[in-house]
């Protein structure tokens, strides 16, 4: 089973255009998917974690409808076939 | 920054105002510095604290900073002068992993240095200064600045721990000088292996200890190359010129309305010629009586002479900040500015007076001016058309490594549009 990362459209050009990425194998957690997407497409990575290992202040990581910020974070798991959504937060330039 | 060759009215120029908003970045062309066009935004929605025209390669390479409330900050370029922009796809400016730091904003690009044309350096929030020796290719941190140990006791101002300020020596490269805020000024005399606070004379209003060796906040010090030694500092209250690099500091705050300001701007050909814009106070940051005016010396800080004819002298609530004024290399030199309100004001008479360039703008952060000569607008114009007819020509050219994000490049050029009568207009109703 694969984990499916559901892109916003914003960062769908730095993944060669799509906008879902499949990791299979599937991590066992956040920050697992995040060390993948890393591997395959660091603008992506970039964007959504800072030099210190964390989240940037204004996007949020779900896990199916789960907001992982609230919870374990970067260690929340991530079960075969999960949904992970990258969004940005209600917030705006 | 300015090319600092003089250039007369009638030698065929173009002036280029790099403005930086909250809300994504501006370009400004004319060829008369009357009317004016304007292409942007470009990065929407992002804040573009640095912008930067280098002339010194084969065409001029326009910066900018930009920084996404969401994604984080990058640096982007444009070699056809901001029609369309580069943006790499991974971040180039980074800190190093075990250093505890990330980035925050990217507040100064310093394109100067005419002994290694490859050189580049900007100026980061948390205060660091970056370098680059591939023309920005590739970056890496300061390691002198970055290990200071007077890191762990500088702290953040209003905007943030930023390395705001980068002054270079043309006579001698291993000598730099950088400002944070607040931290002080640094300078060092070895390529940056070792820095040293030069802060004598500089106070801070906000510490029990006045007089500090270091957490001055500088807000801004400008020098001309052809008097690298006499610096000019405008602080968190006070107004300072230093004839010895920074090594010691004078009070030059005489005939000024206040000392609390943010923009200080150099002169292109005077090193005399300094302009500043106070602020009435750090508690209620509008300039004093709410009469727009900038401030100028013609004797090194001797003594300051108000300018205002054009600008607003009623009801003028206005904030001017730190990058948000710049000269250009005319002769005579237009002095420009952009306030927190979204007006940008220019004077093509050294300041004697001013008109509305434009408004409704978002808050200006940065304003930066160039003046490039005809056989460079000549060479843009032929890049510009081959970029836009292969879609990426600086990857087909194979020149900016992981600048490939083709993608992203913003087009918008195509939104260019004469304002000049708009401006006239403005401007008389600004008086």
């Amino acid at each position: 089973m694969a984990v499916r990362v559901v892109l916003p459209s914003v960062l769908q050009p730095l993944a060669a255009g799509t906008g879902v990425l499949e990791l299979d194998p599937a991590p066992a957690t956040v920050g697992g998917v995040m060390r993948a997407i890393r591997a395959r497409w660091p603008g992506v990575y970039d964007r959504v974690i800072t030099e210190t290992n964390e989240v940037r202040p204004h996007v949020n990581l779900f896990v199916g409808q789960e907001i992982v910020r609230k919870h374990q974070g970067l260690d929340a798991p991530v079960a075969d076939g999960s949904e992970v959504y990258i969004l940005p937060a209600v917030s705006g330039g | 920054m300015a090319t600092r060759s003089r250039r007369s009215a009638n030698d065929a120029t173009a002036t280029l105002l790099m403005v930086g908003t909250t809300k994504g970045a501006f370009v400004f062309r004319t060829d008369d510095r009357r009317r004016w066009t304007m292409s942007g935004p470009h990065f929407r929605g992002s804040s573009i604290y640095a912008m930067a025209c280098d002339a010194r390669g084969p065409r001029p390479r326009l910066w900018a900073s930009t920084d996404s409330p969401h994604w984080g900050a990058n640096l982007a370029t444009s070699d056809d002068l901001g029609a369309t922009w580069a943006v790499p796809t991974e971040a180039l400016v980074k800190f190093p992993e075990g250093s505890g730091l990330s980035l925050k904003r990217i507040w100064q690009i310093a394109t100067d240095g005419a002994a290694n044309p490859d050189q580049l350096y900007c100026g980061v929030e948390p205060a660091a200064l970056f370098q680059s020796t591939d023309r920005g290719r590739s970056w890496s941190p300061v390691l002198g600045l970055l290990e200071h140990p007077h890191r762990r006791q500088w702290a953040p101002g209003g905007g943030g721990l930023c390395l705001h300020t980068i002054v270079r020596d043309p006579t001698n490269a291993r000598r730099m000088l950088v400002a944070i805020s607040t931290g002080g000024v640094y300078r060092t005399d070895d390529a940056g292996r070792t820095w040293r606070a030069r802060n004598v004379g500089v106070r801070a209003q906000f510490l029990p200890d006045k007089h500090p060796e270091f957490g001055q906040c500088v807000h801004k010090v400008v020098h001309h190359p052809a008097r690298p030694e006499r610096l000019y500092l405008q602080n968190h209250w006070g107004l300072y010129r230093s004839d010895d690099w920074g090594d010691t500091w004078h009070d030059i705050a005489r005939d000024v309305p206040s000392d609390f300001g943010f923009a200080m701007a150099m002169h292109p050909h005077d090193p005399d010629t300094v302009y500043i814009l106070p602020l009435e106070s750090d508690m209620f940051r509008c300039v004093p009586e709410a009469k727009l005016r900038v401030y100028r010396t013609r004797d090194g800080g001797g003594s300051w002479q108000a300018l205002s004819r054009g600008l607003p002298q009623e009801g003028a609530f206005e904030t001017v900040l730190r990058d948000a004024m710049g000269a250009d290399a005319g002769e005579p030199a237009g002095i420009y500015f952009g306030t927190r309100s979204g007006k940008l004001f220019g004077a093509r008479d050294g300041g004697m007076s001013w008109t509305l360039i434009a408004g409704g703008l978002p808050p200006v952060v940065c304003v930066k001016a160039a003046t490039l000569a005809a056989p460079a607008q000549a060479a843009t114009r032929s890049a510009a058309a081959a970029h836009r007819a292969t879609g990426s020509a600086l990857r087909a050219r194979g020149r900016t490594g992981k600048q490939v994000a083709a993608t992203q490049r913003r087009s918008s050029g195509a939104r260019a549009r004469s304002i000049g009568k708009r401006a006239r207009t403005s401007a008389r109703s600004a008086r």
